[in-house]
């Protein structure tokens, strides 16, 4: 399997002993996907979700099938394991590959799962960086990518710039200027308490971080739209059971072409058929198997429903319009309207019969937008479709504005530098002083600039310098 | 060896040129190390004389000076002799930003200082002019005088200031001077270049004096010093001598109108002065020109003395000629009466771009050759002796065949000085602050013993008693650690002495737990727990460390991750010309420097993350090559 680098190939030189972990395949077609996990810890992480077979004493060299599962024991997917041991293995590092079902909802829950764990994303190349480190490549292949770090080089800076859309670059190079300007009150507070300065009060550099905090908000926002261009939307389609679920699912994909048609049945209880709405890859999960009456109050179902709320981007609610609702109906509109109001959409089904004004009113109070349909005969299904692709913020004008964020290090990093900033804010808040806020902004500074590739040297004191009348 | 003069003197193992801070520090370090060393400076009643601002320590400044104690260095100890106005900066926060500054007795200190030269044995003080350094083989032999002579050595370390070629400025006029009323160093600077060195220029000032009779104090504002003087060196037990105030005054717009005048007459702004002048200290013909709009600049009215006469206008550095001096100073309440005693000036003088040295000190073109302070781009007398010390320690351990002595960035603010003047691109005279340390949190002056004394003892430089107090610090650190903190004290107790200024507690807790609460001392919850008393450094240490452990915790980690990569050594045979990858600034930059591992690499300025990326796989890619070559 070949890796072919992604974005950048601007790896912070600290992270070279790091567990990293990347898809081999594209995110495209196939059955199968590919994932590799590499560095120290790699197998000590696998153990961690892989069950049926204990790996830390096993030899490299070898498959193992088996499932991983979640830290809740849930099972994410069935899984081949391939187990390498250092050195004997691509990069020289302990290594883990896992081969799962091509499914981006999978492939994305089991790097999230390693991720959590204390993997990071590989930087592009990586892989293959280590293959040399460890002196696994030989000159041949070390010269071929050598000349790839080179095109970039000699391009300078500004390369690495230009993988990012120009907007987005933008905009990430004024949030890290913000923070410059914002770390360099904190250090003026510091090193230049002797001198005559107007003393900047923590209020206003709170409200400052909170800005840099919402626009960094506003571009990881944009990381959900940029992923759903890659890897599509995901409806989950929930309701008692008998209310049409599946007569639902039919007539959305009626017409359409099915493009996969994966029935994972034993690995997790969800149906899942892939369509193309105007170019956008939508995959609709029934929502078989969560029972909802009584034991919808037992932790378990409880758990197990809200992760597949969670996951999902918009869910379909469906009810039967020619009854009066049940208690579980009432349960699931009260849970959805209470925690996932932006995502809900409640469908009135059997709309060919006559429909409860006592069922339609207590929707309503509910606030959620609704529909009333017929999956049977094929009533207002466009404008289900219609309304899955305006919810999903995926119609062709927004589109256009390309600042999107969709390439996984960068959400990583950018998170990262949002979370510092939080902590940044707390501290001034608790009042334990300038120079602990300032380790956290500093963090934050390091983190965008490994997005933007540029070099920070002494970016602070000349902030301090350029706009504040020093020395006495 | 034949091409010395048949008058040579006594042959040395170190010689320092030059007795300022850095050569103090380096001739008495050596001399303590065992080494017949000769300090040559021209004048020996001028030792580590303040040539400037009289103060020693001050933010981030103070942190070094503490570091230069627990080496076993000089100069806390004849600032803790000399000082006239101690200050702990930044007390209102917390302690990783504190720092003590000191205002000293200008004569006071020098008469101090050399009574330290002095009295070390091995220490000779020569008053000459140095005019050179021979070499044999690449290697440092002898020092030349003035007359021509040389005096042997197998070490030389030149701690020259701003005396190489130095020009003093005030207005139009021109003077070729070290130092106000001393004469300038020349030769020095040529002798140097032939043997391949690199110089350049850098500019620094001076405020005027003037007499400490001709102030109306009635219109400045009071500074006083600490209550409680807080030592500098680890061997003071405590502050006896009187302290005196210090003042503040403030410019007005009339004051910059006058400045305004000079402009026209100014070596700065016409061009006459080519060395770059610090931006943290620029003169006030700068600082109004730059930031126009500031209505007023502070003024620090400091006493340069108990008996001295001067007062050093502190922010009021100048080089414009005499008359708009004066005018500009009694345009100033409380100054209106002001005699000035000495014009304030600017010097220009020569020094050595700092990538010509190794971490050690030494130079990377000559061997057991040294500079230290001034010469290599620093500005400040902390700086300056931070630098001697270790250029002196490391003179001796070479002499010895011992291994070197180099601090790291995560040991020491000295370790991010000398790192940094190696490594980044210097267009200013370089001077500490905080935020350059990016261990802040773990480099504090409250510190510094833990952090250094044991490297102190192992090269034997700290005296036993000191030693013995340090282990007691850390005894009791330990015991606070390990008992104190596991003690558990119950609500009932808690209420009784803390109910008005904490909540109150619904179980038993540890002491370590209580002392997250932003509120709560860990010297008043010791009382509770232990009849124990321990000492404050002990406590306040623990207490950091416990209350702020989330913080320290990351910083110890990106420590590690420093750590690593810093144990990554680069030969130091690699040709980086044949690494055509990589851009060319940084194939240029990474020849000159020669950086000793990856981690110093990633710190050059100028050089890319991609340039880097290259580095190490071409370094990768030769390994194999050698390993392929020997099989």
């Amino acid at each position: 399997m070949s890796y072919k680098p992604r974005k950048g190939f601007f790896m912070n030189i600290n992270e070279q002993t790091d567990t990293i972990i990347a898809p081999l395949t594209p995110n495209t077609g196939g059955s199968v996907a590919l994932l590799r996990i590499s560095g120290s810890n790699a197998i000590e992480y696998a153990n961690r979700f892989f069950s049926g077979t204990d790996l830390s004493d096993k030899k490299g060299g070898q498959f193992f099938f088996g499932s991983l599962r979640d830290p809740n024991g849930r099972i994410v997917d069935e899984i081949i394991l391939s187990l390498f041991r250092s050195p004997s293995s691509y990069t020289g590092d302990d290594v883990v590959e896992v081969s799962c079902h091509a499914n981006p909802f999978i492939v994305d829950q089991i790097i999230q799962l390693f991720l959590k764990a204390g993997c990071r994303m590989a930087e592009a190349g990586e892989f293959t960086k280590r293959a040399f480190l460890n002196g696994k490549m030989d000159l041949v292949q070390a010269e071929a990518v050598a000349d790839i770090i080179a095109a970039q080089s000699s391009e300078g800076v500004k390369n690495s710039l230009s993988q990012l859309k120009g907007e987005l670059s933008k905009q990430i190079q004024e949030i890290r200027t913000n923070i410059i300007r914002t770390a360099s009150f904190l250090e003026l507070d510091l090193d230049f308490t002797e001198e005559d300065l107007e003393i900047i009060h923590p209020t206003q550099v709170i409200k400052e971080i909170e800005q840099t905090m919402l626009s960094i908000n506003a571009i990881l926002n944009t990381y959900k739209q940029g992923t759903i261009l890659s890897k599509g939307i995901d409806v989950l389609i929930t309701g008692k059971p008998n209310v049409g679920k599946s007569s639902l699912m039919n007539a959305l994909l009626d017409e359409n072409r099915v493009i996969v048609s994966d029935t994972p049945g034993t690995t997790r209880d969800i149906i899942h058929e892939e369509i193309i709405i105007q170019n956008t890859r939508v995959r609709f999960y029934d929502s078989a198997g969560i029972r909802l009456t009584d034991s919808f109050i037992e932790a378990e179902g409880v758990e197990r429903a809200r992760n597949q709320f969670e996951r999902a981007d918009i869910i379909l609610l469906l009810v039967d319009g020619s009854q009066e609702l049940t208690y579980e109906d009432e349960n699931l509109l009260k849970t959805l309207s209470q925690t996932y109001p932006d995502k809900t959409f409640v469908l009135i089904n059997k709309n060919d019969l006559t429909t409860k004004s006592s069922t339609v009113k207590k929707i309503e109070t509910t606030q959620l937008p609704s529909l009333s349909i017929s999956a049977k005969k094929n009533i207002n299904i466009e404008t289900i479709k219609k309304h899955i692709i305006e919810k999903s913020g995926n119609n062709k004008s927004e589109l256009q504005t390309g600042a999107l964020l969709s390439n996984q290090r960068q959400y990583q990093k950018l998170k990262a530098a949002h979370s510092d900033l939080v902590k940044a804010v707390t501290s001034i808040k608790e009042n334990i002083g300038y120079e602990f806020a300032a380790v956290d902004l500093r963090s934050a500074i390091h983190h965008l600039s490994e997005i933007t590739g540029e070099i920070t040297t002494d970016d602070i004191l000349n902030s301090i310098f350029a706009d504040f009348c020093i020395g006495k | 060896m034949f091409h010395v003069k048949q008058k040579s003197k006594n042959k040395y193992d170190v010689i320092v040129v030059g007795a300022g801070h850095a050569g103090l520090e380096a001739a008495i370090v050596s001399a303590r190390l065992g080494m017949k060393t000769a300090l040559i400076t021209l004048d020996r009643k001028k030792i580590a004389l303040m040539s400037c601002n009289p103060a020693i320590g001050g933010l981030a400044k103070g942190q070094l000076v503490k570091e230069i104690d627990a080496l076993g260095g000089v100069m806390g100890r004849i600032t803790d002799e000399a000082g006239i106005h101690f200050k702990m900066l930044n007390i209102s926060k917390g302690p990783a930003v504190q720092s003590p500054r000191a205002q000293a007795d200008r004569r006071g200190y020098a008469v101090v200082a050399g009574r330290y030269a002095e009295n070390t044995i091995n220490l000779s003080v020569i008053e000459d002019m140095a005019v050179g350094v021979t070499v044999n083989h690449n290697r440092v032999s002898g020092v030349q005088l003035k007359d021509g002579t040389t005096v042997l050595c197998d070490a030389a370390i030149i701690t020259a200031g701003t005396f190489l070629n130095g020009i003093i400025y005030i207005g139009m006029k021109k003077l070729g001077a070290g130092r106000a009323g001393d004469l300038p160093a020349h030769g020095m600077t040529e002798s140097l270049e032939s043997l391949g060195f690199r110089s350049a220029r850098l500019k620094t000032g001076t405020p005027p004096r003037i007499h400490k009779e001709s102030i109306d104090y009635s219109k400045t504002e009071v500074q006083y010093p600490d209550e409680r003087p807080v030592p500098f060196s680890y061997a003071t037990k405590a502050i006896t001598q009187k302290q005196i105030n210090c003042y503040i005054v403030h410019t007005n717009e009339q004051t910059h109108d006058i400045l305004r005048l000079g402009f026209d007459r100014s070596p700065l702004f016409l061009g006459t002065i080519k060395g770059v002048g610090p931006r943290y200290c620029p003169s006030i013909e700068d600082k109004i020109n730059r930031f126009a709009d500031k209505p007023r600049h502070q003024l620090f009215l400091e006493p340069e003395g108990y008996d001295n006469e001067e007062i050093y206008v502190n922010g009021f550095s100048t080089s414009l000629p005499i008359d708009i001096q004066e005018r500009s100073i009694h345009s100033i309440p409380g100054l209106e009466q002001a005699k000035i005693i000495r014009l304030g000036y600017a010097v220009e003088y020569d020094f050595f771009p700092p990538s010509q040295i190794k971490h050690t000190l030494e130079t990377k073109g000559i061997e057991n050759l040294y500079f230290a302070g001034q010469i290599n781009g620093t500005s400040g007398y902390e700086e300056a002796a931070a630098q001697g010390l270790m250029a002196g320690i490391n003179a001796a351990l070479k002499i010895q065949n011992n291994p070197p002595f180099v601090l790291r960035r995560s040991d020491a603010y000295i370790g991010v000085l000398i790192d940094d003047l190696i490594n980044k691109t210097h267009d200013e005279p370089y001077r500490m602050f905080t935020s350059r340390a990016e261990f802040r949190l773990t480099l504090r002056q409250d510190n510094a013993d833990l952090r250094l004394m044991e490297m102190g003892h192992q090269l034997g430089l700290i005296e036993k008693h000191i030693y013995e107090t340090y282990l007691k610090k850390k005894d009791e650190i330990a015991e606070i650690e390990h008992s104190i903190l596991r003690k558990t004290i119950e609500p009932t107790v808690f209420a009784e002495r803390f109910s008005v200024k904490s909540s109150e507690l619904r179980q038993a807790q540890k002491v370590a737990t209580l002392l997250r609460r932003p509120e709560l001392k860990l010297r008043e919850l010791i009382p509770l727990v232990s009849t124990k008393t321990f000492a404050e450094a002990a406590i306040n240490e623990v207490e950091f460390n416990t209350k702020y452990e989330g913080y320290l915790k990351r910083q110890q980690e990106q420590i590690e991750k420093f750590k690593k990569l810093e144990d990554k050594k680069i030969p130091d045979s690699l040709d980086y010309s044949k690494i055509k990858a990589m851009s060319v600034e940084s194939r240029e930059k990474l020849s000159r420097i020669r950086p000793e591992s990856l981690g110093q690499a990633s710190r050059i300025s100028g050089v890319s993350p991609a340039d880097l990326s290259v580095l190490v796989i071409y370094l990768e890619k030769n390994k194999i090559m050698d390993v392929s070559r020997e099989t």
